[in-house]
């Protein structure tokens, strides 16, 4: 590769091999060290909340990262990435290490475990979602951005409208079902079901139910529905892309918000240790 | 019915009236060329009235800037005219000279966003002023004699011709021409020039000999596969190198409706430089513009490859035959996308001055023997290199996104629409970002609306003051704050709607108003790819998920190798 910042599929492949063997063998490291702290008697614990508290501070570092774009030397977010879902696969080790593999059994410390599960497996959903859920937004006939999709959805109500508010003669049964069943589906939001596992459904019940229409229209009608079922399948493309990008930024709202929760009771956790635990020996 | 030029619609001066044109005629070159030798569709009057244009320029005024793009011809008609041939600052071209922000200035920048507003800092050069004119705006140098001292020179007296070369190849400039005193120059439209060199013998002389003099020496020396060659050689290459031109230079305002055609159809249309099956007739090296590689595919033709400015067809041919004795026609065809200038180079200087020194890995491999295609040998030793799917080739040909050296390439499959790399964006310009995401999608790849830094920059013609130019170290295509007039030439050039216009304000975010129209001030912007940053582009190195890259499209390789890995 000749362009300076880019990567290839396979110089990916090779970055993914280094930071997992990287991971493994910084896990391995970390057990072998938390094993020669409790053969020397001394506190893993404190050992293992330090690690882990550096851990949590590079984790949420990224979102800093990302707001200093502009500054030389800080490497490209990319890599950042990377290494933010490596060394978040290696905080759940030296979680358990931490945790000594139980559930804890204060207050304190089970919401931290607790928000330190959430936040982790938040991560491992956004994970999943930024890998499945572009490749489906492609598919789609059009790529529309976010924040144009209100504007896009007036002008589809506009388009429909003018349908049948134009001079020409209409029949009144497609008229009819425009009126009772078309335009709530293109004004009103679709709903929460629907927001969390969307499905062309409904689209496709509408534009069946227009197709069998057909021998009750006039070929100039049967036109009039053509577009009117083309306007149906772009609102549903909307809505789809609405849901679908939607769960994407939303995701991301909670995966920080967890983490910044994390970060605070880990503070907590960490003072009430040194003040009430003797310190690290 | 007589069939006319379409350009001549719109005529270069529309004041231009019969009795000027009668003047010119009187005067050489004109007045030795022969009026019958015109077609009658193309008549030397027709062209003086529609392709020319005069302008009366005072002491100072720049006429021409070195690194420019031009698209047209000029004589001196009367006046005296300098060449500044090197040695001029940047800032007196009217561009703006490039500093990379210090790693405290980012943090600042980071630290104080600014607050979408286009705040400009106008200042003119010292030496420079402006004055508008009934045509244009014209920059002129105050105090000629201290601004061209330390520069060498050369002067242009009445009746010289200049600026033929870089308007017919379409390359920049090479010299600044500022006026010495007051007088007048004739500008010709390339089109309307090439026209009178095809009628003019004399002409055509002296345009071909300019050209091999300043121009194909230079161009010849810098293409790779001439790289081994003495000055003696290539001299010898330079008096037989032949240069043709192909298509219409005046892509850009035909693409967007031909693109609308069959694909099937648009290849047949464009004019076929070396056809399959045919001749042989030498090496053919890509001057500028672009050429299309197609195979033929039963009844229509199969885009295998396009070629750009340095790139050459059918040394494999050639090669082959030199090799084996062979006598093997084309083995695919080149056609012109739009434009194209080509250099032929004959076989006889390829045998004797090229062949021999090229070293045995640069040649290419040998052509498959009818007997090797039998017996399946020819698929084990002959194995095609790793090239775009058709589609996307044939897409980016159409599109002419071909002709992006710095192309914004989003892969969809990957990206998550976080628009990280528009926020990166605007926070490297004052909020302000440079691009919007979207754009011409094939398949999964998106070209992004984001300056691609051309390698034809159609933008830079026509600039009145040079407020739009080329970096020329890093070939980073720059809009000059300092020097922009808001004209719009350059965002209506633009064939990929790159540019975009902005009302600016002041440094206190007081809006600009034009005081003689009322109007807001406005001012060209597009994607600088963040030049001033020391990071590089912005948005690229945002992109958490590896989706976009800034690329060179000229030639298929990078965007290949980047898909295929």
């Amino acid at each position: 590769m000749t362009i300076p910042g880019a990567i290839s599929r396979s110089q990916m492949q090779r970055r993914r091999i280094r930071y997992a063997a990287g991971i493994a063998i910084g896990g391995l490291l970390i057990y072998w060290l938390a094993n020669r702290f409790e053969e020397n008697l001394a506190p893993t614990s404190y050992f293992s909340g330090y690690l882990m508290m550096g851990i949590v501070s590079f984790l949420a570092a990224y979102n800093a990262r990302k707001k200093l774009s502009i500054i030389p030397r800080l490497g490209s977010s990319s890599q950042w990435m990377q290494l933010h879902i490596y060394v978040g696969l290696l905080s759940a080790v030296a979680f358990g290490i931490h945790v000594s593999w139980r559930f804890p059994n204060g207050v304190l410390e089970r919401t931290l475990a607790l928000a330190f599960a959430s936040t982790f497996f938040s991560g491992v959903y956004g994970l999943v979602i930024s890998r499945a859920i572009p490749r489906k937004l492609t598919m789609l006939r059009a790529q529309v951005i976010y924040e144009q999709i209100p504007v896009l959805k007036h002008q589809l109500i506009v388009a429909a409208n003018r349908l049948f508010s134009d001079d020409r003669e209409s029949n009144p049964t497609l008229e009819r079902f425009y009126v009772n069943r078309v335009a709530a589906f293109l004004m009103l939001p679709r709903s929460m079901t629907f927001a969390l596992q969307p499905s062309n459904r409904e689209c496709r019940r509408l534009v069946d139910d227009i197709t069998a229409m057909d021998r009750y229209l006039s070929p100039d009608d049967r036109e009039r529905s053509r577009s009117l079922m083309q306007i149906v399948r772009e609102k549903d493309d909307l809505d789809y892309q609405w849901a679908l990008q939607s769960r994407l930024k939303y995701w991301l709202f909670l995966h920080i918000g967890l983490t910044y929760s994390l970060l605070l009771l880990a503070v907590v956790h960490g003072i009430m240790a040194q003040a009430f635990g003797g310190g690290m020996r | 019915m007589i069939s006319k030029p379409k350009r001549w619609d719109e005529p270069f001066d529309p004041t231009m009236t019969s009795a000027l044109v009668e003047n010119l005629l009187g005067i050489p070159p004109f007045s030795a060329m022969d009026e019958a030798s015109f077609e009658s569709r193309l008549p030397l009057r027709g062209i003086l009235q529609n392709d020319c244009r005069l302008f009366h320029f005072e002491k100072g005024d720049i006429i021409m800037r070195q690194g420019e793009y031009g698209g047209s011809v000029f004589l001196l008609l009367d006046g005296e005219l300098t060449a500044a041939l090197s040695g001029l600052p940047q800032s007196l071209l009217g561009r703006s000279e490039t500093q990379k922000s210090s790693w405290w200035k980012s943090i600042a920048t980071i630290l104080r966003p600014g607050d979408g507003i286009e705040r400009r800092r106008l200042r003119t050069d010292q030496h420079l002023g402006q004055r508008s004119t009934q045509e244009a705006t014209r920059i002129f140098v105050q105090d000629v004699p201290a601004v061209l001292s330390g520069c060498r020179t050369e002067i242009i007296q009445s009746g010289q011709l200049f600026g033929e070369v870089s308007a017919l190849t379409r390359s920049p400039r090479t010299t600044t021409v500022i006026a010495a005193s007051r007088g007048t120059v004739l500008e010709m439209r390339w089109q309307g020039f090439r026209d009178l060199i095809q009628n003019s013998p004399e002409l055509k002389e002296f345009v071909n000999a300019s050209y091999r003099k300043h121009s194909l020496a230079t161009h010849l020396r810098e293409t790779p596969i001439l790289a081994g060659l003495s000055e003696q050689q290539i001299e010898s290459v330079v008096a037989k190198t032949e240069l043709i031109s192909f298509g219409k230079m005046q892509w850009t305002s035909e693409h967007r409706s031909i693109a609308k055609a069959d694909v099937a159809e648009r290849i047949l249309r464009e004019p076929t430089i070396a056809t399959q099956g045919e001749y042989v007739n030498g090496l053919i090296l890509v001057r500028s513009g672009f050429a299309r590689v197609t195979r033929r595919q039963g009844d229509g033709e199969q885009t295998i490859e396009y070629l750009g400015r340095g790139r050459h067809f059918g040394l494999r041919e050639l090669a082959h035959n030199i090799r084996t004795g062979d006598q093997l026609p084309w083995q695919l065809s080149l056609r012109a996308v739009g434009y194209v200038d080509i250099l032929m180079i004959p076989i006889p200087v390829f045998e004797n001055s090229i062949f021999p020194n090229l070293a045995t890995e640069s040649l290419p491999s040998l052509f498959p023997r009818a007997a090797d295609i039998a017996t399946g040998k020819s698929r084990r030793q002959f194995q095609r290199r790793k090239s775009l799917d058709t589609k996307l080739m044939e897409s980016l040909v159409e599109t002419r996104l071909i002709n992006g050296t710095q192309a914004m390439v989003i892969d969809l499959h990957r990206c998550t629409r976080c628009d990280d790399c528009v926020r990166a964006c605007a926070s490297a310009h004052d909020n302000n970002p440079r691009f919007v995401r979207e754009g011409v999608t094939i398949d999964q790849w998106m070209f992004a609306n984001a300056c691609m830094h051309c390698l034809d920059p159609v933008c830079m013609i026509g600039c009145p003051t040079g407020a739009i130019a080329r970096d020329t170290a890093s070939g980073v295509v720059q809009i000059n704050d300092q020097t922009c007039v808001g004209c719009q030439t350059c965002a209506n050039s633009c064939p990929y709607n790159n540019i975009k216009m902005v009302a600016i304000s002041d440094e206190n975010g007081s809006p600009l108003v034009d005081t003689e129209r009322g109007l807001p001030v406005l001012q060209a912007t597009k994607c600088d790819l963040c030049i001033n940053a020391s990071t590089g582009p912005s948005c690229q190195r945002a992109c958490p998920h590896d989706a976009l890259v800034r690329i060179d499209l000229s030639t298929s390789t990078p965007l290949s190798q980047w898909i295929e890995g």
